[in-house]
């Protein structure tokens, strides 16, 4: 039989067919393998950023979580004792969510903000939410330490929400970028409700994640 | 070509120079201009290419022989998306997260880059194995060189730095048109005119008149001759 110019279209039909189940197999196959390294560098990714805005800690945070009002919890114990909440929410910003994570201390006071996922405008609303240590031909080899500044971001260090924060073009206090008021105000939102909800609801979360989650 | 006796090296070198996918054959445009903000990006983006397009060379340079004419072009598809999907896989495992992140769906959209089919089509389905390896490998490389090049120029003149190492310190205040998509045009068209440039300089040096390439004419591609074949 010869299949090259075959034009039958049953024969067509199953060759296409059996060319997709040989690929669909060997993908199977493959994801199977890889799946455990993908789930490593996930949790190897959310620990880095995890330390970067805790205190040291020896549990593992993102399996002790509690959730109140969309906005989700961490809990991070060090000897079997709470000694910071990152919290994880999103707002709407300029082009699409703006997803943070932020340190909190078990009485409230903001320890720090990172933002995880952003799609902003390069250049504009990027030096609202990017924490980076500019390398230079001086520094390259230097090993970089600690959190990056962002002059946005470090605002919040240390303070508490009351639950009604505001860039400083709305009437409030909170420091914005010319030119990135949208995102400005979306960094606002999200540390302001992350923190706020934490405030209100601190007795049931600090109680929901002393345990340390095992 | 097929009368011409063609080297196995040639094969190799043609993509980086002669026939560079982007400079000469101007295919794949779409990830050239979307992903090499930064040269860390575009060499991240040119290796994940330059592995699709060996692997699926090699198996299509291998079933060509059984392959029914009238299907081909979706069996070449489903070929390649599993390389993709298998290179989308590997990097979300081992690439650093921020290059995973920053290349996002362009990786995904290797299926549908113009040089990997037409590689696929004006090569690999007519030669032997080997020499369908060293074309992948030659075309991959030719346009990793050009992406990461590309990203260089374009995260020099965004902000003085190179794969993110800052060269000139006091330059503060970045020119955003060079890391968006009119900077990108513009500046893979002036790499296009200085190609050219070389080119004809070269053969007018020669006493020639500058021809590109035999068979280019409407690229590699005969997907539209095929009621012909």
């Amino acid at each position: 039989m010869n299949l090259k110019d075959n034009e039958n279209l049953f024969v067509l039909g199953s060759f296409l067919a059996l060319t997709s189940i040989i690929s669909g197999v060997l993908l199977a196959v493959f994801s199977d393998v890889v799946a455990q390294p993908i789930a490593e560098a996930k949790l190897r990714n959310t620990n880095q950023s995890l330390e970067m805005i805790l205190p040291a800690f020896d549990n593992q945070p993102s399996e002790n979580v509690t959730e109140i009002d969309g906005v989700k919890f961490l809990g991070a114990t060090k000897d079997g004792k709470l000694v910071a909440v990152a919290a994880e929410a999103s707002a709407k910003g300029y082009s699409g969510p703006v997803e943070a994570l932020i340190g909190i201390e078990p009485d409230g006071k903001i320890i720090a903000v990172l933002i995880t996922k952003q799609t902003e405008t390069p250049g504009l609303g990027t030096n609202v939410c990017e924490r980076k240590t500019q390398k230079t031909v001086g520094n390259m080899f230097d090993k970089q330490e600690g959190l990056p500044p962002n002059k946005i971001l470090d605002q919040f260090k240390g303070q508490t929400s009351d639950g009604n924060w505001k860039v400083k073009k709305d009437g409030g206090t909170i420091e914005y970028i010319t030119g990135a008021t949208i995102t400005s105000r979306a960094v606002t939102a999200v540390v302001n409700r992350a923190d706020s909800t934490f405030v209100k609801n601190k007795a049931k979360i600090i109680e929901a994640l002393s345990k340390g989650g095992k | 070509m097929a009368d011409k006796k063609v080297s196995f090296f040639q094969d190799f070198i043609k993509g980086l120079w002669q026939e560079n996918p982007v400079l000469v054959l101007v295919l794949g445009t779409c990830p050239t201009l979307a992903v090499t903000n930064n040269g860390t990006n575009g060499l991240g983006m040119g290796l994940a290419t330059t592995f699709v397009l060996i692997g699926s060379n090699l198996v299509i340079s291998l079933i060509s022989a059984i392959v029914p004419k009238k299907i081909r072009i979706p069996v070449y598809i489903v070929v390649i998306a599993t390389f993709v999907t298998i290179i989308d896989m590997l990097m979300n495992a081992y690439a650093p997260v921020a290059l995973y992140k920053a290349l996002g769906i362009f990786i995904p959209l290797i299926v549908v880059n113009c040089i990997v089919l037409g590689r696929a089509e004006a090569f690999a389905s007519k030669s032997g194995a080997f020499r369908s390896i060293l074309d992948g490998a030659g075309m991959g490389l030719g346009f990793t060189l050009v992406l990461t090049s590309l990203g260089c120029i374009r995260e020099f003149l965004t902000s003085g730095a190179i794969f993110e190492i800052k060269l000139i310190p006091g330059w503060t205040t970045d020119f955003l048109l060079a890391s968006a998509a009119p900077g990108a045009f513009i500046i893979v068209g002036t790499l296009l005119a200085g190609m050219n440039y070389l080119n004809q300089r070269k053969a007018v040096k020669s006493g020639k008149l500058y021809i590109p390439p035999q068979g280019l004419d409407c690229r590699h591609c005969n997907i539209c001759n095929s009621e012909k074949d």
